[in-house]
C-alpha cells in the first residue's frame, strides 16, 4: 500500500520530500572536507572590519581600552576568531586593556585565551598587571555598571584573582569611564547610552554574527567606529591584521557548508514550484 | 607525534559527546538524551555555583567585615523566593519594583539620546555620506526603506492610495531584514557545527587516531 502511495507520487514531490538525513549527511561531508585540508577559499574584508582593526591601530600610546568580554561556551566558535585577534592587535599596540568579564563561563575562557597567547604577550613585552588586567565577574545590571563607569573601585575592589586594584600598576590613574578612550562592545544600544552619550567614548564591536550584525548597522557611523561580527568576519580581522588563526580556515568549511545548503534550498523551491506548476496552480 | 593521554582522553570524551548529539539527527536516541542530560546539567551547576559565589564575595564577605547597608541587597534578593510561596508571592513585588525602577531609570536617563534622536539624525545624515556614487545609490535605497517601513506601523490612517503602496513596499524591506536575521542565525548554528567537526575530525581523528600534526 505504502509503495503504491510512492509510486504515486511526481518527480517534484518525490524531490521535495528528499530524506533530511541525506541533506544532513552532504553538509557533514562538505564541512569535513575543508577542515581536512583547508582548500583557501578567497576573503574579501569588508570596510567595517576594516574600520573596526583601524579603530584599535590608530589610539594613542598609552591610550586605555575598555573591552566588555561575555565569551561563553556556546557562542565561542563562531566569536573566538575575533577575539584572538583583537587580543593579537591590542598586545601588539603600546596601549592598555581592561577587560570587563560579563558571563560566568568568562574568567576561565580569558585565561584559556590568554594562555595561548603567551607568545605574544611575551615577543611584545607586555604584563599582566601593567599593560592589561582583568576584572573578576559579576552580573553587571546597568544601574551597576552606571556605578562602575561613575568610579571603578565602588564596584570592583579586587581582580579576577584577588590582587587588590590599587596594586596593579595599570590600574594607578584610572578611576573611571572619563579615563577610556575606547570601548569595546557586544551591545552598542546598551553601551550608546552608558558610554557613548555621557562621556562620548566611541565603540567598536565585536560579537556573533546572529546577536551583533544586525542590530550595530543603525549605530556605525554614529557612536560605532566599526564592528566585526561571527566568525567569518573574525577571518576577515585575522587577514587583515596579518594575525592568522582558525577564522580564517573556518571560513572555508562554513563557506562550502553554505553553498550546500543554498542548493538544497533552490532545489526545495524547485521542486515546490515544480508541483504547483504542474497541478496547473491547484492548491 | 605523540599525545599525551590526558590530552586524548579529552578529545575522544569530546568526540564521543559530539556523535552523541549528532545521532539526533538521525533519530532521537539514548545516546543524544544522555549527552543532552549531561550538558544540561553541568551548565546548571556551573550557573549556580558562580552566582552563589558571586552572592558571597560581593554581598555577605563586605557585610560581615562591617558594610552592613549589604543586608538590604541580601533581603531582597531572599524575597524574590517568596514567589514560591502562594501567601508570601506578594513580597517579592517589593524586589521586583526596586530592580525594574532602577533599571528604567538607569536607561531612561541616556535613552532619549543614545537610542532616539542620535538614531533620528544618523537615519537623516548617513544614507549620504558615501564616498562614492554606488555608496550615495545605496544609502539612498536604505534611506526610502526606512520611511516606507515606518508606514507599515501607521494604525492611525486608513491605507488606501499612494500609502497602499507604501506599505506593501515598507514590508518587502521589512521581510528583507527579519530574512537576514534569520540568516545570521543560521551562520551561527554552522559556526557550531565547524567547531564541533573540528573536534571530530581535527582533534580526534587526526591528532590522536592517525598521530597526525595539526
Amino acid at each position: 500500500m505504502a509503495k503504491e502511495k510512492v509510486k504515486e507520487r511526481n518527480i517534484w514531490q518525490r524531490i521535495g520530500l528528499l530524506d533530511y538525513r541525506i541533506i544532513y549527511t552532504l553538509v557533514l561531508i562538505l564541512v569535513a572536507i575543508p577542515i581536512w585540508s583547508p582548500i583557501g577559499i578567497p576573503l574579501r574584508v569588508g570596510q567595517n572590519v576594516k574600520d573596526y582593526a583601524d579603530a584599535l591601530y590608530a589610539l594613542e600610546p598609552g591610550s586605555v581600552v575598555l573591552c566588555k568580554f561575555s565569551g561563553y561556551a556556546t557562542m565561542l566558535p563562531d566569536v573566538e576568531p575575533i577575539y584572538m585577534a583583537t587580543w593579537k592587535i591590542l598586545l601588539s599596540r603600546p596601549v592598555k586593556f581592561l577587560v570587563l568579564i560579563q558571563h560566568p563561563d568568562s574568567p576561565s575562557i580569558i585565561q584559556y585565551e590568554f594562555e595561548r597567547l603567551k607568545p605574544y604577550i611575551d615577543e611584545y613585552g607586555k604584563e599582566y598587571g601593567v599593560d592589561y588586567m582583568f576584572f573578576p565577574y559579576i552580573s553587571m545590571t546597568e544601574a551597576a555598571e552606571i556605578s562602575f563607569t561613575e568610579n571603578i573601585r565602588d564596584i570592583f575592589t579586587e581582580d579576577l584573582f584577588g590582587t587588590p586594584l590599587d596594586e596593579l600598576p595599570i590600574m594607578e590613574n584610572i578611576h573611571s569611564a572619563h579615563d577610556f578612550d575606547l570601548v569595546i562592545s557586544m551591545s552598542p544600544e546598551y553601551d550608546t547610552r552608558r558610554y557613548y552619550v555621557p562621556y562620548r567614548i566611541p565603540l567598536i564591536c565585536w560579537g556573533t554574527g546572529t546577536g551583533l550584525l544586525p542590530f550595530v548597522p543603525p549605530y556605525y557611523g554614529y557612536s560605532v567606529l566599526g564592528y566585526c561580527g561571527g566568525a567569518s568576519q573574525g577571518g576577515e580581522l585575522e587577514l587583515y591584521s596579518g594575525f592568522l588563526g582558525e577564522g580564517v580556515k573556518y571560513n572555508d568549511a562554513k563557506n562550502l557548508a553554505i553553498i550546500g545548503l543554498m542548493v538544497f534550498i533552490v532545489v526545495g523551491n524547485i521542486a515546490y514550484f515544480g508541483e504547483k506548476l504542474s497541478k496547473g496552480g491547484e492548491k | 607525534m605523540a599525545v599525551n593521554f590526558w590530552d586524548a582522553l579529552y578529545a575522544f570524551i569530546q568526540f564521543i559527546m559530539v556523535l552523541s548529539v549528532w545521532s539526533y539527527l538521525y533519530k532521537p536516541s539514548a545516546f543524544s538524551r544522555i549527552s543532552a542530560v549531561i550538558v544540561t546539567s553541568i551548565s546548571t551547576v556551573h550557573f549556580l555555583m558562580w552566582n552563589f559565589k558571586q552572592v558571597i564575595n560581593m554581598a555577605v564577605v563586605p557585610m560581615v567585615n562591617g558594610r552592613w547597608l549589604y543586608i538590604f541587597p541580601i533581603i531582597f534578593g531572599i524575597l524574590i523566593y517568596a514567589r514560591l510561596s502562594k501567601k508570601y508571592a506578594w513580597l517579592a513585588s517589593y524586589s521586583y519594583s526596586i530592580t525594574l525602577g532602577m533599571g528604567t531609570g538607569a536607561t531612561l536617563s541616556t535613552l532619549v539620546a543614545g537610542s532616539i534622536t542620535g538614531l533620528i539624525i544618523g537615519a537623516i545624515t548617513e544614507p549620504f555620506k558615501g564616498a562614492n556614487a554606488f555608496e550615495i545609490a545605496s544609502g539612498l535605497v536604505l534611506w526610502i526603506g526606512v520611511i516606507l517601513s515606518m508606514t507599515y506601523w501607521l494604525f492611525t490612517v486608513e491605507v488606501k492610495g499612494p500609502l497602499e503602496y507604501a506599505v506593501k513596499i515598507g514590508r518587502l524591506f521589512l521581510m528583507c531584514s527579519i530574512g537576514i536575521l534569520y540568516a545570521e542565525d543560521i551562520i551561527w548554528s554552522q559556526s557550531l557545527l565547524v567547531k564541533a567537526m573540528e573536534m571530530v575530525v581535527t582533534n580526534f581523528i587526526k591528532k590522536v587516531l592517525l598521530g597526525m600534526p595539526v
